[in-house]
């Protein structure tokens, strides 16, 4: 099963460099004449929208590769097969993996050792956590930081009882200012 | 003519000292009735009588902000508040330092609104007050064991069940840095801390010398 995959992704890998070397082998044919290339390949359907048929891997690693377009017309200019080489260069840099680089499913085995079986890492892995720095202080215990109940409820008392006193005293003296 | 006037000054006096000591009375009977304690501790803001969790409360499937704390074995069941981080002056050390915010009341708790929130991987911290003169709500934290459940309960409803990993941790120095390398270092698998005091009180520093520490494990 993997080495199914391992040669799908060879294969990706090395049809855009075997076009590209079939791309210049034109241009070179291009430039010695083009009455030549004409016959075999009309390159100017390209500009028109022609569509471009890619070989299978298969038949590009054999070297049968052969780019077949559908409409015919003149001759084809280099400039095009220029710019197509360019566009399978910017292809085969920036939608196939690296040969250097190592890629999630197929990673580089460790120098002199053995290479890793782990499984491709999942694409939504959680972000690493920052580290918690745990305070030293906790005042949990004793008197909580609230007025205590018992100071007002003695001063309450206090005052009744002198309200209580001074209403005694003011009606003893009305009495006696009576009598 | 100074007899009838020190005799006149004596009746208000008498009858001051007789109301004062009826008052004095009264509140004496009053502060020493069976639930002094909870109109001491309802007087302190929090308490007790907080409605029953409905038995289908939704699981918490997630981090949850901590609105309510039941530990049944030592009876705990009171309201959570954020409390951020506090500077304070250590009074085994007199040095300013960064602590935890603590409950206003000492029947309530307080979660570390700075910190982790309980369920996010990260350990959580949530403290309460013991050793009060009438009795707070981590006053029988340290007789925790491994396995009693614990449940925080978010504003929602959801709960989160909780198992106490361990036992506690106990005599955590408060002149060193005793609980920040007790929390920092906590067990795998630990995800809330309980914070409370321990040991002796002095009341030099009108503090208890010691922290003591419950670590639990979110079980779903």
């Amino acid at each position: 099963m993997l080495e199914g995959v391992q040669l799908v992704v060879t294969d990706l890998t090395e049809l855009p460099q075997q076009l590209q070397d079939l791309l210049g082998q034109f241009s070179a044919v291009l430039q010695q004449g083009p009455g030549d290339l004409g016959e075999a390949i009309p390159l100017g359907s390209l500009a028109d929208g022609g569509s471009l048929t890619l070989p299978a891997p298969e038949q590009a690693e054999s070297g049968d590769a052969a780019v077949a377009v559908a409409d015919s017309g003149s001759a084809g200019e280099v400039p095009l097969l220029t710019d197509l080489q360019g566009l399978l260069k910017t292809l085969a840099y920036d939608c196939l993996p690296h040969p250097a680089a190592s890629s999630p499913s197929t990673p580089a085995p460790a120098a002199g050792g053995e290479a890793p079986q782990q499984p491709a890492a999942p694409a939504a892995a959680p972000v690493a956590q920052q580290p918690v720095s745990y305070l030293g202080y906790a005042p949990t215990g004793g008197t909580p930081e609230e007025p205590s109940g018992t100071v007002p409820v003695l001063a309450g008392v206090l005052l009744l009882s002198a309200v209580g006193t001074a209403g005694y005293r003011v009606s003893t003296r009305a009495a006696r200012s009576r009598g | 003519m100074r007899r009838a006037r020190a005799a006149e000054l004596a009746r208000p006096l008498a009858a001051f000292v007789v109301v004062l000591a009826a008052c004095l009375g009264l509140f004496a009977v009053w502060q020493s009735r069976p639930e002094a304690d909870a109109a001491s501790a309802a007087a302190a803001g929090g308490v007790p009588a907080l409605a029953p969790l409905p038995p289908d409360a939704p699981v918490a499937d997630g981090p949850i902000v901590p609105a309510r704390l039941q530990i049944p074995a030592i009876g705990v069941d009171a309201t959570v508040e954020p409390r951020g981080t506090a500077q304070y002056e250590n009074p085994f050390t007199g040095a300013r330092v960064d602590g935890y915010g603590v409950p206003r009341s000492m029947w309530t708790t307080a979660w570390w609104s700075d910190g982790p929130r309980p369920g996010s991987g990260r350990m959580a911290v949530i403290l309460g007050h013991a050793q009060a003169a009438h009795g707070a709500v981590f006053d029988d934290l340290a007789d925790l064991r491994a396995g009693d459940e614990a449940l925080l309960v978010d504003d929602a409803g959801a709960v989160q069940h909780l198992r106490v990993l361990g036992a506690p941790l106990t005599g955590l120095d408060k002149s060193t840095s005793a609980l920040a390398d007790a929390l920092n270092g906590h067990p795998a698998g630990a995800d809330v801390a309980f914070v409370t005091c321990g040991g002796e009180f002095d009341e030099d520093a009108g503090a208890s010398e010691d922290n003591d520490v419950v670590f639990a494990t979110v079980v779903r």
